[in-house]
């Protein structure tokens, strides 16, 4: 190709347009003394729901209609109600959580623009099977990867579906498409491990400090109340994020973590975005059961069934 | 009514909001594009285009207004993404899902010559996007957005002889990539869009 054409193309490359919130989010960051506007932009915490999607997405599900009406009823936070741990009960959640064979989580955050958090006004809806020896097999319903990474005849609905040998399928519509990585199994085993807890096992750890400038710092712990989940007494966890050293005007989160006293294991999670003088805002919430999946969940020819197969498991071999 | 940018300049520093919202609106788009083509990745443009903004308006008083504020911008810019490369050097977090979207068949039809361009300028992006630094910036801030060499020059922190044998450098290096990647028409399967082809190229 001759250098003239190159440096044609190079001027007519294509970018893709800025998210429809980038405006707002450039805006927040104006000093505080210029702004004459309150901030209507949301930011919320990004690592479970972001994880939480992402893993449904690389692991499996079907479509969540409902996810029902929830469930949790809290002491006050002005009413601490008994301490029952410390960060040693923190550090036993973490352990039993890094030990699972299989789960099943199901919930909805609000849709994320991006993986720095920021939330749009719409809920992604996700459901994903996890088991250590079968698979993961996950949906997400309205997904920020249904509308932005894929290209937009694709569906909003998406399911895919991981097996021990490094075989993913992705599918949405009529097409499934079909990769092999060796290594893509053990990754996801690796982030179904810290799925619900990534945050915590960072801030126990110490380390903490966010690789993304506006996530409003670390989830640190706050206390640890008794608080009751469908009439069963379980322990809370409540994390807050500490605001970074410039907020870009965004709230932070609190996260509420609920766990069974017997087992150590997280039944529920949720989390808020605080914005000063209003109600806290829900914008994620998670169930999680321990139940073994279901192995139909993990048979890829009846996951591909009716569909095309688009395969990506043999490399293009140039000449 | 259209602010020069001294005018402007001196509007920021006096805190007026409206001046703020000129400078966002002026050039938000261009410069998550400028980022985007560094990064190749949205989210990551996004975050590096607040960040150009918080930045901006904390450097504001040693702007001196020596270049236009779109310079200015993309200075902070490249800064901001050389910072967020050093930092992401050890962490490769893509799934393996992340790219099988652009696998993807486009069904739009339209006259061979246009899927050939297609095709030729996702090959011409994908050898930019794979271009070591300082070529790949250069390149970027030269073609894709238009700057002049001086304004080039000005953004690297580099003299314009510099910029002049990196551009040299860098299309010639892009030609190499993109000549090598070319593949012949028989290896191509009959039924299958040729995008599809591309992309597995791993």
């Amino acid at each position: 190709m001759q250098h003239s054409k190159i440096e044609h193309d190079l001027k007519r490359l294509d970018a893709p347009t800025a998210p429809h919130n980038l405006r707002a989010r450039c805006l927040a960051t104006v000093p505080k003394a210029a702004r004459d506007h309150s901030r209507t932009q949301t930011r919320a915490h990004h690592n479970t729901a972001w994880r939480m999607q992402r893993f449904a997405l690389a692991g499996g599900l079907l479509a969540v209609t409902a996810v029902g009406s929830a469930f949790w009823t809290t002491r006050p936070l002005s009413n601490p109600g008994k301490i029952v741990s410390s960060s040693v009960a923190f550090a036993q959640t973490i352990k039993a959580m890094q030990n699972l064979d299989s789960f099943h989580i199901k919930g909805k955050s609000l849709k994320s623009e991006t993986k720095a958090g920021w939330h749009s006004k719409e809920w992604t809806q996700t459901e994903a099977w996890f088991d250590s020896q079968l698979g993961a097999y996950g949906v997400v319903t309205n997904s920020p990867y249904g509308s932005e990474l894929l290209p937009a005849n694709f569906a909003k609905t998406t399911y895919s579906l991981s097996l021990p040998d490094g075989t993913s399928y992705a599918r949405g519509n009529s097409q499934v498409v079909v990769e092999k990585n060796a290594s893509s199994w053990q990754r996801l085993k690796q982030q179904a491990s810290t799925l619900l807890l990534g945050d915590v096992a960072t801030t126990s750890a110490g380390a903490a400090k966010s690789r993304y400038f506006n996530t409003g710092g670390d989830l640190k712990l706050q206390s640890t109340q008794t608080a009751s989940w469908e009439g069963k007494e379980v322990k809370l966890f409540l994390l807050k994020g500490q605001a970074s050293e410039d907020n870009r005007g965004a709230p932070t989160i609190l996260k509420k973590i609920y766990v069974n006293t017997d087992t150590d294991l997280v039944v529920a999670t949720q989390e808020f975005a605080l914005f000063e003088g209003a109600e806290p805002q829900l914008v994620s919430q998670l169930e999680v059961d321990y139940e073994r999946p279901d192995p139909a969940l993990f048979d890829p020819v009846k996951f591909e069934e009716g569909t095309t197969r688009v395969p990506r498991s043999d490399p293009y071999v140039h000449p | 009514m259209i602010w020069s940018d001294s005018h402007l300049l001196n509007r920021l520093k006096a805190n007026d909001h409206a001046a703020f919202e000129l400078v966002v609106d002026r050039h938000y788009q261009a410069v998550f594009q400028q980022l985007w083509h560094f990064c190749h990745d949205n989210d990551v443009a996004a975050d590096l285009t607040q960040e150009t903004f918080a930045q901006a308006w904390k450097s504001l008083d040693g702007f001196e207004g020596n270049s236009s504020v779109r310079t200015w911008l993309y200075t902070i810019a490249v800064r901001a993404w050389y910072r967020w490369k050093h930092g992401e050097a050890n962490l490769q977090l893509h799934e393996p899902l992340d790219v099988w979207a652009e696998a993807l068949p486009d069904t739009a039809p339209g006259p061979a010559q246009v899927a050939e361009d297609r095709v030729r300028r996702r090959d011409v992006q994908q050898a930019l996007h794979e271009l070591p630094s300082p070529y790949h910036e250069t390149l970027v801030l030269f073609y894709v957005q238009n700057l002049k060499y001086r304004e080039v020059a000005q953004v690297l922190g580099i003299s314009i002889g510099t910029v002049k044998s990196r551009l040299h450098e860098g299309i010639k290096r892009l030609k190499a990539t993109v000549d090598a990647s070319e593949p012949h028409e028989k290896d191509i399967p009959q039924g299958i869009p040729c995008n599809i082809q591309k992309s597995n190229m791993i």
